[in-house]
């Protein structure tokens, strides 16, 4: 074994013991490191506001709104084009966020904690499908309905946890992902057994914390109308699993991939903290009714940090109802998924794949894999409108775009060739 | 196989690459397994040296 293979294993087995656990529900502003008064997170690699898309201007709008730093949203984008609002990315600060992947102070984040190393994982409560911020809306109705999940949701849901986590210890978030794999999850862009394990799981806390409380019902019937809330704690388990990896000299796994709507890019466990960049791919997705292929923004979101971790894409064998979603047949799923071996370090011994004979998912991305053959990526994913306000317009597969690994590369030799 | 051998029983085609050429053979009946392969994406300097920091010998 050489020096990469040997430092790959040592990366890929660290990810592999990662074993993240919810353990409780606070404010961004109270919980997410360093987290500045007038700042905002968002997805993917750094990016400045005149080089952002219409989603993400669209969701940071929505943010301002809805933090009532402007009464308008002309006011709240004069406001941002101004210079007053910090823009950072979730990944620097612990957290990631699907779709333009805003985390404003006072939006309420799940927080997850990898039990081995402490690294904690923050991402904010799923607010469903269609007209919502994370797609870029701002409408009236999504900032109604994120001050409803702030007033009513967030209070109760944070009391179940802590109810459960008090009698149970940290919710298992490996178990419950490896459970959904085999009932048709890929933890995507299908969350749907996963989101009913989860509920199933807290609704015994929730009457214990809550019983009384009218608002109880509302609570479980929103979580339960919506087959992405897991996608969110799911997200956070990744990032705090791919987090406790940390630096491994030599090594060329991909510890994250993300994108902005302009940008995509990744950084691997053998290089602290750098990004590598590259123009985001252009989604061919399925769309929904009413809507071109001129409608869809380039490639937006953290949520790649499913596949990064191995799932999502990567297990799309699991998931042969997903291709009513995003297309394609369930051979093709099948095929998607053997081809991610081809670039992986390894499979998952948790996370298996019953049509697959229970073969463990493709796990750990290898940059030197990746420029060898050629073969990127997939991402399992939603798109969202280039225009913004408009919201999500369809759904599918993604290949991630090559530039960004041809970059790692050439400077992964360039640091270990001295 | 014989010139002669691939006249009588016609050819067994391995395809790489374009995915339109395996279509076409089987839309004509001639057997054909399709190779998933793509051209590396980084130039050969680059390969050559990622395959030098493996150990792998370089020409």
């Amino acid at each position: 074994m050489n020096d990469i293979d040997k430092a790959n294993s040592i990366a890929f087995e660290r990810l592999l013991k990662a074993e993240p656990q919810i353990v409780g529900l606070g404010m961004a502003k109270e919980f997410i490191p360093n987290f500045g008064e007038k700042m905002i997170l968002h997805a993917g690699p750094p990016i400045t506001w005149e080089r952002m898309s219409g989603p993400m201007i669209g969701a940071i709008t929505g943010a301002i709104l809805y933090e009532g730093w402007a009464e308008t949203p002309e006011k709240a984008r004069a406001l941002a084009s101004k210079g007053e609002i910090t823009f950072e990315p979730c990944h620097h600060h612990n957290s990631v966020g699907p779709m333009a992947g805003i985390i404003s102070p006072n939006l309420p984040v799940w927080v997850v904690e990898e039990k081995n190393s402490g690294r904690r994982g923050y991402a904010t409560l799923n607010e469903g499908l269609g007209k919502v911020l994370r797609m870029g809306a701002f409408s009236e109705e999504v900032i109604e309905r994120l001050n409803w999940m702030r007033e009513v949701l967030y209070p109760v849901l944070r009391n179940g946890v802590r109810k459960y986590v008090e009698d149970n210890g940290g919710l298992n978030l490996k178990s419950l992902i490896s459970q959904s794999l085999h009932m048709g999850d890929e933890l995507h862009n299908r969350n749907r057994a996963a989101t009913s394990l989860l509920i199933r799981t807290l609704v015994p806390s929730l009457i214990d914390a809550e019983r009384g409380n009218h608002n109880l019902s509302r609570v479980v019937k929103f979580m339960a109308g919506n087959d992405h809330f897991f996608l969110n704690p799911g997200m956070a388990a990744a990032k705090a699993s791919l987090d406790s990896v940390g630096y491994v000299e030599g090594s060329s796994m991909i510890t994250i991939m993300a994108r902005n709507g302009t940008d995509f890019g990744i950084q691997i466990a053998g290089i602290e903290n750098e990004w590598f960049t590259c123009q985001a791919a252009l989604p061919d997705v399925l769309l929904f009714p009413g809507f071109t292929k001129d409608d869809v923004n380039r490639d937006i979101g953290d949520s790649a940090i499913m596949e990064t971790y191995g799932v999502g894409g990567f297990a799309l064998a699991a998931a042969p109802a997903i291709v009513q979603f995003v297309g394609g047949t369930p051979q093709d799923a099948v095929n998607y998924t053997k081809e991610m071996y081809e670039i992986c370090v390894g499979e998952n011994k948790h996370f298996t794949i019953p049509v697959l004979n229970f073969r463990g998912t493709p796990t750990g991305i290898d940059l030197i894999k990746v420029v060898e053959t050629g073969i990127t990526p997939i991402l399992d994913t939603g798109a969202a409108h280039k225009e913004a306000g408009k919201g999500q317009v369809g759904a599918g597969i993604v290949r991630m775009p090559s530039e960004a690994f041809v970059k790692a590369a050439e400077a992964f030799v360039e640091k270990y060739s001295k | 196989m014989s010139f002669k051998d691939l006249l009588n029983s016609g050819p067994k085609v391995i395809n790489l690459g374009m995915e339109r050429f395996y279509l076409d053979l089987l839309e004509q009946e001639v057997p054909a397994v399709k190779v998933n392969w793509r051209p590396p994406l980084a130039k050969s300097s680059l390969m050559d040296r990622l395959r030098k920091l493996r150990g792998e010998e370089v020409e």
